[in-house]
């Protein structure tokens, strides 16, 4: 009490801490931020509050924020639907072996541009990354024509090599920055106790780039959890559908548009990768920042 | 003398292992993307009747009967506004949204983390969350316009509307990751340039033109590209939120491409889009590179 | 931070465990050579009869069928495809409007011969199709398979709404538009739902119950009477507000939601829907159905549009008489019955008086007859060009009231000619 007293007291109101502008900086900023919160997650939060309501509910003038009782019975319907562990296991799968070979082949090759010196490598480096300047959408076309070619139409390798292929020169630009980032003295003393390449990645550049890491995970996750070109264009079969591609089939597979069932489908899509970047949310901006910026 | 590998093995890693490293990554992308690169530029100097798999050789006739369709034109046309569009108010909003962030720091923390929401969330669940705030009879605007008493708005079934609503979706759903990267730039700048500007009696405006800007030059090049990238290769919210329409209003040339291949099964005419959509991309690329960026990020 | 390095191992461990995955999992099977493999593409689950060739390999256990679902847009895309890399199907299901491209692309295998088979061996079978099936499975006189389901858009209607108002359904365009406007004074609630400029199906059933007709190569005429009378009528839909303001963005199940909860009052659909309604509303008490209407004074032009969703033999099949075996099956009452009862109209005729299925439907017996004067909606070859350029006129005079309707017909009718010069 005595001490926020002091605080308070003449010397400092006559030195401020900080100027004026500072200060009413800041307000302003509150005011701007608390704006652009709304435009933010408005459209979230709408959708989200249309899943508690009924058919009816959602048409009612004037227009109700709140719906009238908390009700799970969209959400059942949703994930009590005999196919949608179907969906769920595709999308699944197929995240999970796409991250895992984009990471296993970014890891290395990401080390070596970071790390060796060797004749082609700005050329090599050159011919990973300029594709990350090569959209999924634009390429849709010719490997199209590429999976007819090879037979490889409705199936899952189709998908994972193409997945994979468009996640790697993201993830080995930012982790080669990630990896220059980093003191070479750390590994070096390691390579000297006899340590081997492996070794030394495994229990010293990983865990020191544990955030870089992480974030190019999350982001090819997100990638390969959402993607849509690709999965509408390279298959059609039930047997291979993903979460997105379902979401989207929905509006016509209803034949009546039932918009809080869409929308709680669509909660239901994308609460894993936001439940997955909540938890690693501090990670993954420190560790895109460091590798986008390097 | 212990060094724990031999003379072979220090040939071996010095020589070998880099390549050995380097090669997936390289001969993957390469391998994929090169080859369907190359593809593309073989079939769109080439004719096929319709389903077959080989061609005739017609040079650049493809091209030339593209920029002679109005309905490339119409996506041309569409495509520049829905990326300007995209662009400036994309910058605009990731300024704000970054400085207010910055200033101030540790008390946002949370919003923060919330800024990446919509860049999360998938295309196609973007689309169903917009076509249900624009929807007219169940969506939440023309309910509020409706509620005090004005006339409902036909959004998504007027041309100019649709385009309106598909550029903000847009804007929403990859604004959080240029705001990020300003946000990036701003952590960079040393606090002392503006603990001296503040000493010198520069006032808030000042401090913004001649410190913040021009340090952030880099960062605003690298937000650029990432907004103009991503617009000119927005498919997953046009597709599943307007499907090009109504009637081609919304119709971007990547949307144009796929209704082309997948649609008019036309897959010369597509790559021949696909071609110029690629030569769009490294040109807007290289030009905000050159005027913004003094070292390769 | 200890966390995340256990993270960061426990992924590393996952990483190189990825080869063990893809070591695996190589299935190898070596069929004996006295089983016939054959397979099929449905176009849409909701096609395949309820028994699933249960009863087909019980009668013949030398054949096994593998079913696919292939949807009927992407089928020509990925027949042909497929069929070029050699792993195409034995029979697809297709859009009869798409034969002719999978035809001149040297894809379809004719089954004349199969057919006559057929006739010799299971008459019974063979006559109760009906003219409309063999007609969407045939192309400039050879038969590549047979349509066991085809199926008209139909006029329905809110009889509730028209009783309500004192009004009759009425029997020609004319007509309906009179009505339309009658109802459509409230607020939210429309006279009329259709598709707008994003299907053309539901446009050319309209247009040739108008009287609209194709040229010697299937083309639709845009540029005549009926063509530009069906131009205007999507146009003064729009015009006097007779539809939603939101038909422009609509896709299929728009217009069916709007018509079952109430928010408009008169719909083109298909029979395929008639259950979904049914489960909604009563049909004769709060709904009801005839086939499309008249334009007053073309009475005789008037022709009944089906779709038909043939299913046709491939190239790849290198056992056509085991092919029509499954054409056999897929015939057989009891089959066509079960799809029919949920979905589309069958072309057996059998089942349209078959006591059970009457009882089911109770609009079959009031489209028993008029389901045996269909018109075909004819194939062509440039269709998916087609399709644009249709639904380009019909986008310009829906999204512009002030167009032109003859005007516009003229521009894009030189476009549709354009195809085959």
């Amino acid at each position: 009490m005595r001490l926020t007293l002091k605080r308070q007291s003449p010397e400092a109101t006559l030195v401020p801490s900080q100027p004026a502008f500072k200060r009413r900086a800041r307000a302003i900023s509150w005011v701007l931020l608390t704006l652009m919160m709304v435009w933010l997650l408005l459209p979230v939060v709408w959708a989200f509050l249309s899943t508690f309501k009924t058919s009816i509910e959602i048409y009612r003038v004037p227009v109700k924020i709140l719906p009238e009782s908390f009700s799970w019975d969209n959400y059942v319907r949703v994930v009590t639907d005999e196919d949608f562990p179907r969906y769920l296991a595709n999308t699944i799968f197929l995240t999970v072996v796409t991250t895992v070979l984009t990471m296993f082949i970014s890891v290395w090759g990401a080390y070596a541009f970071a790390r060796m010196r060797f004749p082609f490598q700005q050329v090599l480096l050159l011919f990973v990354l300029v594709p990350r300047l090569i959209p999924r959408i634009s390429v849709v076309v010719p490997l199209y024509r590429m999976i007819v070619a090879l037979g490889l139409l409705n199936t899952y390798t189709a998908l994972i090599l193409t997945y994979t292929v468009t996640s790697i020169p993201f993830a080995v630009w930012i982790l080669t920055n990630v990896f220059q980032s980093i003191p070479r003295e750390i590994e070096e003393s390691a390579f000297i106790d006899g340590a081997r390449l492996w070794q030394t990645m495994l229990r010293i550049m990983l865990p020191i780039a544990a955030p870089g890491v992480l974030a190019v995970i999350v982001f090819t996750v997100r990638e390969t959890w959402n993607e849509f070109p690709f999965v509408l264009s390279f298959t059609n079969s039930a047997e291979l559908r993903t979460l997105p591609y379902q979401l989207f089939l929905f509006r016509d597979t209803l034949g009546i548009e039932d918009w809080p069932l869409i929308n709680t489908f669509a909660v239901v899509t994308i609460l894993p990768i936001l439940v997955a970047y909540f938890i690693f949310a501090k990670q993954v901006t420190t560790g895109i920042i460091q590798g986008a910026v390097k | 003398m212990k060094l724990g590998f031999s003379t072979t093995s220090v040939h071996w890693r010095k020589r070998v292992l880099p390549y050995a490293l380097v090669l997936p990554s390289t001969v993957f992308v390469l391998g994929i993307l090169g080859y369907a690169i190359g593809v593309a530029v073989k079939d769109s100097l080439h004719r096929y009747p319709m389903l077959a798999t080989t061609g005739t050789f017609v040079g650049l006739d493809n091209y030339v009967n593209l920029f002679q369709t109005p309905n490339f034109q119409n996506s041309v046309v569409v495509t520049f506004v829905f990326v300007f569009g995209t662009v400036i108010l994309g910058m605009a909003l990731s300024f704000v949204l970054a400085l207010s962030l910055f200033n101030l720091s540790t008390r946002a923390r949370l919003f923060r983390t919330l800024t990446l929401v919509p860049y999360l969330i998938s295309g196609v669940a973007a689309a169903v969350i917009w076509r249900f705030l624009f929807n007219s009879d169940a969506g939440f605007v023309n309910l509020v316009l409706r509620s005090i008493g004005a006339d409902p708005v036909k959004w998504l079934s007027d041309g100019t509307n649709a385009l309106i609503v598909v550029t903000l979706a847009n804007t929403w759903k990859i604004f959080p990751m240029s705001t990020v990267l300003l946000l990036a730039g701003l952590q960079v700048i040393d606090k002392d340039l503006y603990d001296a500007a503040t000493v010198d009696g520069a006032n808030g405006t000042q401090v913004f033109v001649h410190i913040t800007l021009p340090l952030l030059s880099n960062y605003l090049a690298t937000s650029l590209i990432w907004l103009t990238f991503a617009s000119f290769n927005m498919f997953a919210i046009i597709f599943p939120l307007t499907a090009g329409g109504p009637v081609r209003a919304t119709e971007v040339m990547a949307l144009y491409m796929y209704r082309l291949a997948f649609g008019e099964l036309n897959f010369s005419l597509a790559s021949a889009v696909m071609i110029l959509l690629l030569a769009l991309n490294l040109f807007f690329s290289l030009l905000f590179i050159r005027l913004f960026r003094h070292r390769e990020v | 931070m200890h966390v995340l390095k256990n993270i960061v191992s426990l992924l590393f461990v996952l990483l190189l465990s990825v080869p063990l995955v893809f070591a695996g999992g190589q299935e190898e099977e070596a069929p004996g050579d006295e089983i016939v493999e054959l397979t099929v593409w449905f176009g849409r689950e909701n096609f395949i009869p309820d028994d699933a060739f249960d009863a087909f390999h019980e009668q013949y256990p030398n054949i096994r069928v593998n079913v696919d679902v292939i949807p009927l847009e992407q089928a020509l895309t990925e027949a042909s495809t497929a069929l070029s890399a050699g792993t195409g199907p034995d029979l697809l299901q297709t859009d009869s409007r798409r034969i002719p491209p999978l035809v001149e692309a040297g894809l379809l295998y004719p089954m004349d011969e199969q057919i006559q088979i057929w006739r010799e061996e299971a008459p019974d079978n063979y006559n109760a199709i009906s003219s409309a099936g063999w007609a969407h499975g045939n192309y400039n006189g050879t038969q590549y398979g047979v349509a066991i389901f085809s199926g008209p858009f139909n006029h329905v209607y809110r009889k509730d709404a028209l009783e309500g108002t004192g009004l009759d359904v009425p029997d020609t365009w004319e007509e309906m538009l009179d009505v339309a406007r009658q109802l459509n004074d409230a607020p939210g609630f429309y006279g009329y739902a259709v598709r707008g400029p994003t299907s053309t199906v539901w446009f050319s059933s309209h247009y040739m119950s108008m009287g609209g007709t194709y040229d010697e190569n299937n083309v639709i005429q845009l540029d005549s009477e009926a063509g530009i009378y069906a131009l205007d009528f999507y146009q003064t839909l729009v015009e006097e507000g007779l539809i939603s303001d939101d038909v422009l963005a609509w896709g299929s199940g728009d217009m069916r939601a709007a018509f079952i909860t109430g928010r408009a009052a008169m719909a083109p659909i298909g029979n395929n829907i008639f259950p979904n309604i049914q489960e909604e509303l009563e049909y004769g008490v709060e709904w009801g159905a005839v086939p499309p209407l008249y334009r007053e004074g073309h009475e005789d032009e008037y022709r009944y549009a089906s779709l038909g969703w043939p299913m046709v033999a491939t190239v790849a099949t290198e056992h056509p008489y085991e092919v029509g075996l499954v054409l056999r099956y897929l015939a057989e009452n009891d089959h066509a019955m079960s799809v029919a009862r949920r979905y589309q109209p069958t072309t057996v005729t059998t089942v349209w008086d078959d006591p059970a299925y009457l009882a089911e439907q109770p609009w079959a017996a009031d489209f028993a007859e008029p389901l045996r004067n269909m018109t075909p909606t004819p194939p062509n070859l440039y269709i998916t060009q087609m399709d644009q350029i249709v639904l380009d006129a019909l986008g310009e005079v829906m999204s512009d009231t002030s167009a032109d309707p003859a005007a516009v017909a003229a521009r894009y009718q030189e476009q549709l000619n354009a195809l085959f010069e």
